[in-house]
């Protein structure tokens, strides 16, 4: 029963088809920062609105990853060998955060499992549609790649001062990531 | 491109949720032959919808490539459409003197030749050329063969003329349905998604659009081969001045899209109207170089250009298909056999790389 209520959710669904609230939510993603109205409807036009039960699994760690997503209600939590013995829980994400983009950049699978932790709405943005997309307007596509090499500099810069202070070595030491 | 294999197991267990799934699967498939099966019963409608679709993957680039310019979607669909049809009309307005020309010819060909007039025509033809053939009784074998095969070939275009209505009707529907297709086709596509259970929602993107790109390609190839081979054949027999070239070269072009048998039918009404219009034999012999150049050129510089090596069927398997295909369907059967062998072939492909990579799939949930 609970499983039919999820597929009729998911077809008559309310929150996710306001344009307004999805706006709002889009511009909030540091993807979608530097993006205007026109290309923000873009985006929205191309989101997936699917409802998540409470410990549903959005993907598994190992599946081909096939897009990101934005979290608009709920909240879902990214573990490493999820319902195993030495299941350990990596992030715990809430309205506004999004997860999975990694897969718009490679084909590579999983490297976590993310699962709802409450009933969740979530906007799935799928790697296919997003690079038709890219095809289609390109400047949408120079914008959102070039905000998404920025994310992934700064977290490899993040890396790397962790790293440094890990093995004990002096801050901007032979660390050619935290070059300007 | 599909990634790398999984360094996890990729064995395969199958459990009561796989069996579900499949049982599941088998009667979303029923549902949809049963829609097909209704379908069916009302060709007027299901023919316009497959030359629709087909018409939608062959023009949705250049609509991509309006949008690319900054073109509304709806927009770039009308000018494509219209730009489609005007070129249409201005090949017809080009052509309708020389198929007029021939539609003239074929009519006072009718008027002169009886099927009765036209075997005596082949005996003495044979008698003069192959005079061993009449010794051994093979002329008059091979007469009562044709006479069999043009009574057949007369019964079947008069089965035909009663179709001219619905050509009209496919003619308005067509176009309209093309438009809805490419102004509406992601959003039906999104609609399919948004029903599926989310456990099935990313393998089915990721299948969806993989079937979508190899078998639009595939589509866009055959339609664009064909053209291609359709414009040779029909140039070489207007060199050649072999009677209805138009009309040939056209079928010659379509029945390209039938790998092995389809140049056959090209070529064989080509070289038969030669050779009774020049009352020779030899004159089979120019219109068999010109097919097998064309065979030529389309192996060697388009077929592997704009196919390029996707969605290789093996031989046998093709042969199979089009014998199954004709069987069951006739000539609609013959031309779209091929593409839905790609299609099952590409679903069966992409179907077994998931049970090996999703887990709801390999049992594992």
């Amino acid at each position: 029963m609970k499983g039919m209520n999820a597929f009729w959710g998911n077809i008559f669904k309310s929150s996710c088809n306001d344009a307004r609230n999805t706006e709002q939510l889009l511009k909030k993603i540091p993807l979608f920062a530097g993006l205007g109205r026109g290309d923000l409807r873009e985006i929205q036009n191309l989101a997936h609105c699917r409802h998540y039960r409470t410990d549903e699994v959005v993907f598994w760690e190992g599946e081909p990853g096939v897009g990101m997503y934005v979290l608009q209600r709920g909240e879902v939590g990214v573990f490493q060998d999820y319902g195993k013995g030495r299941q350990r829980e990596l992030a715990r994400l809430g309205p506004g955060d999004f997860f999975g983009e990694m897969a718009l950049l490679e084909n590579d699978f999983r490297s976590a499992t993310a699962v709802a932790l409450a009933e969740t709405d979530l906007f799935g943005l799928i790697h296919p549609d997003l690079f038709d997309l890219f095809n289609r307007k390109p400047h949408l596509g120079v914008t959102i790649l070039t905000a998404l090499a920025g994310m992934l500099a700064q977290r490899l810069r993040r890396t790397n001062q962790d790293l440094q202070q890990m093995l004990g070595l002096p801050a901007g030491s032979g660390a050619p990531a935290s070059a300007p | 491109m599909s990634p790398s294999p999984s360094p996890r197991s990729t064995v395969i267990h199958f459990d009561r949720r796989f069996l579900l799934f499949l049982f599941k699967a088998g009667l979303l498939l029923l549902l949809l032959l049963g829609f097909l099966w209704v379908l069916s019963y009302s060709r007027m409608v299901l023919t316009p919808l497959i030359l629709a679709v087909l018409l939608s993957i062959l023009l949705n680039p250049l609509v991509v490539a309006l949008e690319r310019r900054g073109l509304r979607r709806t927009l770039g669909v009308i000018l494509v459409l219209v730009a489609m049809l005007v070129l249409l009309a201005a090949a017809l307005a080009f052509l309708a003197p020389v198929i007029s020309h021939e539609f003239k010819t074929i009519g006072s060909f009718i008027k002169e030749e009886t099927p009765a007039s036209l075997m005596d025509k082949l005996r003495n033809l044979l008698e003069r050329h192959i005079p061993w053939l009449g010794s051994s009784g093979y002329t008059a074998k091979i007469v009562t063969w044709a006479e069999g095969f043009l009574h057949s070939l007369l019964g079947r275009s008069i089965q035909l003329l009663p179709s001219v209505i619905p050509v009209v009707i496919a003619v308005v529907l067509i176009p309209f349905m093309t438009f809805f297709l490419l102004k509406d086709g992601r959003r039906l596509k999104k609609s399919f998604i948004r029903a599926l259970p989310n456990r099935y929602f990313e393998m089915a993107v990721s299948l969806l659009d993989k079937i979508d790109h190899q078998l639009g390609s595939f589509i866009r190839g055959q339609i664009l081969v064909s053209l291609c081979i359709g414009a040779l054949a029909i140039t070489a027999l207007a060199i050649l001045r072999v009677p209805y070239f138009l009309l040939i070269g056209a079928i010659a072009g379509l029945a390209n899209m039938i790998p092995y048998f389809g140049p056959i039918v090209g070529a064989v009404p080509a070289i038969i109207l030669n050779v009774i219009a020049r009352g020779s034999l030899k004159a089979a012999l120019p219109v068999v170089a010109a097919f097998l150049l064309i065979r030529l050129i389309d192996d060697t510089l388009v077929s592997p250009n704009i196919l390029g090596h996707s969605m290789k069927l093996h031989p046998l398997l093709v042969i199979i298909v089009i014998f199954i295909g004709g069987e069951m369907f006739g000539i609609m059967g013959l031309l779209l056999c091929i593409p839905v062998t790609g299609i099952l072939k590409v679903i069966i492909q992409e179907v077994a790389w998931n049970m090996r990579h999703y887990r709801i799939l390999r049992g594992g949930e």
